[in-house]
């Protein structure tokens, strides 16, 4: 079979899911082919196309549109059709002209499958697929169902229209999207994310840190809340707990600055230190070294870092809001909290540091153990050849 | 006197006009921007051009002609240089000091701390006296948050000979950045237009209760906290709708207005021109102000001035502004439960109660934001300035 996997661009080193699906499918014989904006960096792991860039120049881009047109000539069949299917849903002709150029990478395509690898990347492209006689995939992660919508309501009407098969990271953000418009018929599969575990450091005997050591990964964003994280902070000083809360991820200017004074009004600074971006690997080391792993988003679709963190071996403790509920078998494999509040997150914190040395050890024991069983890239690579099938 | 006020363009903020406008009457007042063209030409001030990024000609002719009037070939030469290497900040740095040494002013009124890179000169040779506005994020956040910003400051502040603050909070945020004995340092309170403002003698609260807040939607508004006490209020049976004008297209608050269940009692406004602010500030019963800092923030003294009654958080200079119960409510900022219980205080309060509080807010305003008072007060700092 031959797939053509859309995304915005390449994966990067470290991102084991895409990187790791296309080569468990094509250790199942099944060809694979990328296509991603125009980027500097070529990927090595399969086949890979570039979508024509648009120039801000008219000349450069009148030039490009003619070039682009004679290599769309031996696709003539196709392209009438695309236009075709568009103008019948309502497009100019000037924008289905428009919507040609963009979409000729993929017009040029000779695919069984035409898999969009964020929800996002399928808006304006919903008829290509069928167009090019091709079964249209798309994968749905948390921005994509629980963020993009808020401002853009009525984004995947068409999407929902024309997608043969849904991949989603959890139960949950399938719910969220039929709230959002998905027929309740669409075939759908939950391949959720999964550990590289040789990429993890090896598991040692947990001595827990003179000071407690928190840590949370997540970009400086409402939806991460980062707020209530450093209310919880304040609350766990006021409980005389020692501690550090280590915050790795960066946000914008104007986000970073809001955090920043907040910290700064707490008077936090020595406690909760924002690092910023880091490597992968340095990532699950800190995950790794941390007494405990804290997740304060308001919601999520699954979240990979909780689920590290519980094959690193640290306890993990979230709200139990979005996909998390799915990803922390709560009292089994971590803690979930009910209520986004920093008295219920502190209050829960306080209640895991006092479990006894044995429990604290068999609940890390069964969440390194849930991950190996269920979460391997070995699970997920064959969950992807069945997808297709 | 003679004064030139700095804030970096033609196109100063209402309030840098009303002062320069009242300035103008018995001082020699001069307005230097990076701009080629004024829109609102203020009386008796002179514009003076040094150059914009919009027009790459009028710049060139701007630079040249600066440059000309210091009657040396040499620096004509060196301008021509200038043009040609396209360095475009230097030339404009050039064009600033040229323009400042024609005018030799008696002080220099700088309006935002961001500005202090373009005096660094004059503040070295101390040629000229300059007075330094304290306002705005640029003040109340950034040095705080930025410690290569706290730093400039606290390196450049001794050099400066007088600061203005808009609120007793905002000075006290630059004494931590700079502290001396000997500096001047005044609090002028932003004046307004009162007379424009007309209280609203008739006052009844409306059922559902409107409650309103003004302004773009930014983190420092607090806006996500005045949901949270929405939500509350929703729960505790309160019959209320609260608007938030200018607060329309952002992601967070839409987000969290889903999340709490309050789309049918809350809406985000776009952003409207003044005008008809106020029309809805007059049919409303109440201003919430959930900012999280604020200098003094003017929709207060701007709601106290037409009668609507004002609920804020303690942030900044609000405190010097509204006593508790007296001329508004005043809350703990971050405290939605602080903030749902006066509303709900209020919601039982008597009408004669609150047209006592309305008529004692608008005294206040009278009294500390008048016009007049900000011009006596800005050309007392600036005598004391240039007479130290």
């Amino acid at each position: 079979m031959r797939i053509g996997i859309v995304l915005s661009s390449p994966p990067g080193y470290s991102e084991t899911f895409f990187r790791s699906k296309i080569k468990g499918l094509q250790e199942k014989g099944h060809q694979v082919l990328l296509v991603t904006a125009a980027t500097k960096e070529k990927f090595n792991g399969c086949e890979h196309r570039f979508h024509p860039t648009v120039s801000k120049n008219t000349w450069v881009q009148m030039f490009r549109l003619l070039w682009v047109g004679i290599t769309l000539l031996p696709f003539v069949t196709r392209v009438l059709r695309y236009v075709r299917s568009e103008r019948q849903e309502g497009t100019s002709l000037k924008r289905s002209i428009e919507k040609t150029y963009l979409n000729a990478t993929l017009l040029k395509l000779h695919v069984d499958w035409l898999h969009f690898g964020f929800a996002t990347m399928a808006i304006d492209r919903e008829l290509v697929a069928k167009a090019i006689g091709a079964r249209m995939a798309v994968s749905f992660r948390g921005f994509d169902i629980n963020v993009y919508p808020i401002k853009y309501r009525s984004a995947y009407r068409d999407v929902w229209k024309h997608v043969d098969k849904v991949h989603s990271i959890s139960n949950y953000l399938v719910e969220k999207a039929y709230t959002l418009g998905l027929p309740k018929e669409t075939p759908y599969q939950i391949i959720t994310p999964a550990v590289a575990l040789q990429n993890l450091p090896t598991l040692q005997e947990k001595t827990t840190n003179q000071t407690l050591k928190l840590v949370t990964v997540a970009r400086l964003h409402y939806i991460k809340g980062i707020d209530v994280l450093l209310e919880t902070a304040a609350l766990l000083r006021e409980k005389e707990i020692d501690f550090t809360w280590e915050v790795i991820g960066e946000g914008t200017k104007r986000e970073t600055e809001r955090y920043l004074y907040h910290r700064y009004q707490l008077g936090l600074e020595n406690r909760v230190h924002f690092t910023g971006k880091k490597e992968h690997r340095e990532v699950v080391n800190t995950i790794a070294n941390s007494d405990l792993y804290i997740q304060t988003s308001l919601t999520e679709g699954f979240c990979n870092a909780v689920l590290e963190a519980q094959a690193c071996g640290t306890i993990a403790i979230a709200y139990a809001t979005g996909g998390l509920s799915e990803n922390i078998k709560n009292g089994q494999t971590g803690f979930l909290v009910e209520t986004v509040s920093a008295d219920a997150l502190s209050t829960k914190i306080i209640e895991v540091l006092a479990l006894k040395k044995e429990e604290k050890k068999k609940i890390r024991q069964q969440a390194v153990e849930r991950v190996k069983q269920e979460f391997t890239i070995e699970n997920q690579q064959q969950e992807f050849v069945d997808f297709y099938s | 006197m003679r004064i030139i006020i700095f804030d970096g363009s033609f196109r100063t903020t209402p309030f840098i006009n009303r002062l320069v406008a009242g300035l103008a009457v018995n001082h020699e007042v001069y307005i230097l921007g990076f701009n080629e063209t004024i829109e609102k030409r203020i009386k008796d001030v002179r514009y003076i051009k040094l150059g914009s990024n919009q027009n790459k000609i009028n710049f060139i002719l701007t630079t040249l002609t600066l440059s000309f009037s210091k009657r040396s070939f040499s620096h004509f030469l060196k301008t021509f240089n200038l043009l040609f290497t396209k360095e475009r900040k230097n030339i404009q740095q050039q064009n600033f000091e040229i323009a400042v040494s024609q005018i030799k002013p008696d002080l220099i009124h700088l309006q935002w701390p961001s500005l202090l890179p373009w005096c660094e000169h004059f503040l070295l040779n101390k040629k000229y006296k300059v007075l330094l506005s304290q306002r705005g994020s640029q003040t109340n956040i950034t040095p705080f948050v930025n410690n290569v910003y706290f730093y400039y400051l606290k390196k450049w502040y001794p050099k400066i000979s007088g600061f203005h603050s808009v609120s007793k909070s905002v000075l006290d945020k630059g004494e931590v950045i700079w502290k001396d004995s000997t500096k001047i340092n005044e609090v002028v309170y932003t004046g307004l237009p009162l007379e424009q403002l007309t209280f609203k003698r008739e006052y009844s609260k409306s059922t559902p209760l409107t409650l309103i807040s003004v302004g773009r939607p930014h983190w420092v508004k607090g806006y996500c906290y005045a949901l949270s006490s929405c939500k509350l209020l929703k729960d505790a049976g309160i019959n209320f709708h609260y608007t938030i004008i200018g607060g329309s297209g952002d992601e967070e608050l839409i987000y969290l207005r889903k999340e709490l269940g309050l789309e049918d009692w809350v809406t985000f406004n776009e952003r409207i021109p003044q005008g008809q602010v106020f029309e809805l500030m007059k049919n409303a019963s109440l201003l919430l102000i959930s900012s999280i800092v604020e200098g003094l923030p003017n929709i207060a003294v701007e709601a106290m001035a037409l009668g609507l009654p004002v609920l804020s958080t303690d942030c900044g200079g609000v405190t010097e502004l509204i006593e508790n119960h007296k001329t508004g409510w005043i809350v703990p900022s971050r405290n939605p439960m602080a903030m749902t219980s006066t509303i709900e205080l209020f919601n039982e309060l008597s009408l004669g109660k609150i047209q006592e509080v309305r008529l004692a807010a608008r005294r206040k305003v009278e009294y500390q934001h008048a016009d007049k008072q900000m011009i006596k007060g800005m050309e007392k700092l600036y005598s004391d300035c240039c007479t130290d």
